[in-house]
């Protein structure tokens, strides 16, 4: 018997970056009305439901906020990337036959509750922390350390990690939604503030409100709803840390989850038309594009650089302006899914990669260099 | 004090006010004592009137609001222009079903509270500045730093010119403690939108009655500017606030009300 595929059918993004009139569980809520809406369902026809970011049991309140019974729960918490994770958990639970149409939201009001994602001391409790909080990490520390590790190893620049930023700002002139759109140039990117050494204000992404919302389902059920389903080719999950003297920082989770992706899907690199990578800083980019082997370890820098990842380009990455210029909520994977669906669906006007067939997705969560997770999703057009 | 939303279609306009509280979409009552609405100043919100709603909330109807991109109300952009933010607020006083009211403006604020009179005069009833110069502000050096700040080659700067030469600390703290909540491109924008708009030429047909305040030490406006707005327009009162900077409501919150509190009988 031949596999069942699984589809995404909704997928929408909310279009706030600054709501303090809102709460995060109403974002969540408009957002899966607009994704439901979409696909011609209802609240009544989801019976699998996935969230992330609301705490311990706060899937439980939103069940209740959303007035939802579910056959099936999935609160994936491994940090940004859970979200990339829970359309793979949402395809595994359809496929087995524990629901049939699972809804995904996201909500949050990092921006308007002035939540210092990124910055504030942010370990604290779990037994490894003994001996990382006496030194007081935060997240960017971390990810100024890889970045660091990098350039000493590689000889890696701050010009090449600007690029990246640059490209996505260029998308998000693009967005009409995008929190940033005027332009930026490297040299604004290095005359930007140092924040942790060397990434720059403008080497990090932005803080924003938001949130979206996906449903996925079987291709079969697929059929008589009202939008293009796009399928899950396959996708992996991992998680890296530096315990038993594992150090090298710049080997990421996205080796690992990365390569199950492509195996699972039958997809080779070339067959990749566009990338969803988590940008919460222009390092996170850089460092997954060599991990999930899209250039050589060391390689990086140089392959961001000539406008290979911008619209156009060889790879264009993060149509929507990513992390960077658009929208980070402090979970940004939701959007990486929203956006690689609406660009195989080809919706994204002047943004829209031309005739865009598979799309990756990788989210990164947590500390990278530290104990970070990926998830990584490989869609088609069905 | 109770906050409120009142939406121009997505975009939530947030306020405080002393009345009683009611059901979302119903506006608090209007009709005690006078009708009064307080503007703030570039990059700040309606925090910075918290002496002035709990003194007069006692016994008149005031209300604070957060323009746009400010505060807790909607929107990345602040009001685009001085006239913008003078037309959004004669809608938010008629959608409030406010009688004729006393807009109460500080700085920029208080521009906008002249081109409010200026221009919607029916729903004006007085107008009273602090630190508002009805010219530009002449405070480009102020620009050029902002303009910095939001291409993030600096930090913002704490400002001193808000405060009196011996400032009462805890006062700074907590005016600077809102200010630094608003976005720095809204503030540019703010500051760019209080240098384009000259109100020189107009504020002669004033129609209603104003009183000018001023800081004694205002770094930001010299007492020239006050002394240039009221010579423009006949009645027009200024009054000078001893050891106080621009902030001359928080500094010395209750001489400012006194001097309110008088055009009110």
């Amino acid at each position: 018997m031949s596999r069942q595929e699984i589809a995404i059918v909704g997928a929408y993004e909310h279009p706030t970056r600054w709501a303090p009139d809102k709460t995060a569980y109403q974002i969540a809520a408009e957002a899966a009305r607009g994704a439901l809406e979409e696909a011609g369902l209802t609240f009544a026809d989801v019976d699998g439901y996935a969230c992330s970011g609301v705490g311990p049991i706060g899937i439980l309140s939103m069940c209740h906020h959303l007035n939802l019974k579910p056959d099936w729960l999935d609160s994936t918490a491994i940090g940004g990337s859970s979200f990339v994770a829970q359309v793979l958990n949402a395809a595994a639970a359809i496929r087995d036959g524990l629901c049939t149409v699972v809804l995904i939201t996201y909500g949050s009001t990092a921006a308007s509750d002035r939540f210092a994602v990124g910055t504030g001391g942010a370990t604290g409790g779990d037994p490894p922390d003994a001996f990382e909080a006496v030194y007081g990490p935060t997240i960017v520390g971390a990810y100024g350390m890889v970045a660091q590790r990098h350039m000493h190893e590689y000889g890696t620049t701050s010009e090449q990690l600007a690029e990246i930023a640059v490209t996505m700002r260029r998308h998000a002139g693009l967005n009409p939604n995008a929190k940033y759109r005027d332009p930026i140039t490297v040299e604004d990117v290095l005359a930007s503030r140092v924040i942790s050494s060397p990434l720059h204000l403008l080497d990090c992404c932005v803080i924003s409100d938001g949130g979206g919302a996906l449903v996925v389902t079987s291709e079969d059920r697929a059929k008589d709803l009202k939008t293009k389903a796009i399928r899950v080719l396959g996708g992996g999950i991992a998680a890296r840390h530096s315990g038993v003297g594992e150090r090298d920082i710049t080997d990421i989770a996205a080796r690992q989850s990365g390569q199950r992706a492509f195996e699972r899907s039958g997809v080779r690199h070339a067959d990749i038309d566009l990338c969803m990578i988590y940008d919460s800083f222009t390092i996170t980019v850089l460092s997954t594009l060599e991990n999930l082997g899209f250039c050589a370890p060391g390689e990086g820098g140089a392959f961001v650089q000539g406008g290979r990842i911008g619209l156009g380009g060889e790879l264009p990455l993060n149509l929507d302006g990513g992390g960077l210029s658009s929208n980070h909520p402090g979970m940004r994977g939701m959007f990486l899914v929203i956006e690689a669906t609406k660009q195989l669906r080809g919706e994204c006007g002047n943004r829209q990669v031309n005739d865009a067939k598979i799309a990756l997705c990788h989210g990164t969560g947590g500390f990278l260099g530290i104990r970070h997770s990926g998830a990584t999703l490989i869609l088609g057009r069905s | 004090m109770p906050t409120k939303y009142l939406y121009r279609g997505d975009l939530a306009i947030h306020y405080e006010h002393a009345g009683e509280t009611t059901l979302p979409g119903v506006p608090p009552p209007m009709d005690r004592g006078a009708a009064m609405l307080f503007v703030h100043d570039v990059g700040g919100n309606s925090r910075l009137w918290s002496r002035q709603l709990l003194h007069f909330g006692v016994d008149q109807s005031p209300v604070a609001i957060d323009l746009p991109g400010h505060g807790r109300s909607g929107g990345l952009e602040g009001p685009g222009s001085v006239d913008e933010a003078a037309g959004l607020l004669a809608d938010f006083l008629e959608r409030l079903g406010a009688p004729p009211t006393v807009i109460v403006g500080h700085g920029f604020g208080g521009k906008i509270a002249l081109a409010l009179a200026l221009e919607h005069a029916s729903r004006v009833r007085a107008v009273v500045t602090i630190g508002t110069t009805c010219g530009p502000a002449a405070r480009d050096q102020e620009i050029a730093l902002m303009r910095d700040v939001v291409r993030g080659r600096r930090p913002q700067a704490f400002d001193t010119p808000l405060f009196s030469t011996k400032p009462d600390v805890a006062v700074m703290r907590e005016v600077w403690g809102e200010i630094v909540k608003t976005d720095p491109r809204v503030r540019l924008q703010d500051l760019e939108a209080n240098e384009a708009c000259d109100l020189r030429e107009r504020v002669g047909s004033l129609s209603v009655p104003l009183l000018a305040l001023h800081g004694a030490e205002d770094g930001y406006c010299a007492r020239s500017c006050g002394e240039e707005l009221t010579s423009a327009i006949s009645g027009a009162r200024l009054e000078v606030i001893e050891e106080a900077g621009h902030c001359a409501q928080m500094e010395q919150p209750d001489r400012v009300n006194a001097l309110i509190g008088e055009l009110l009988r």
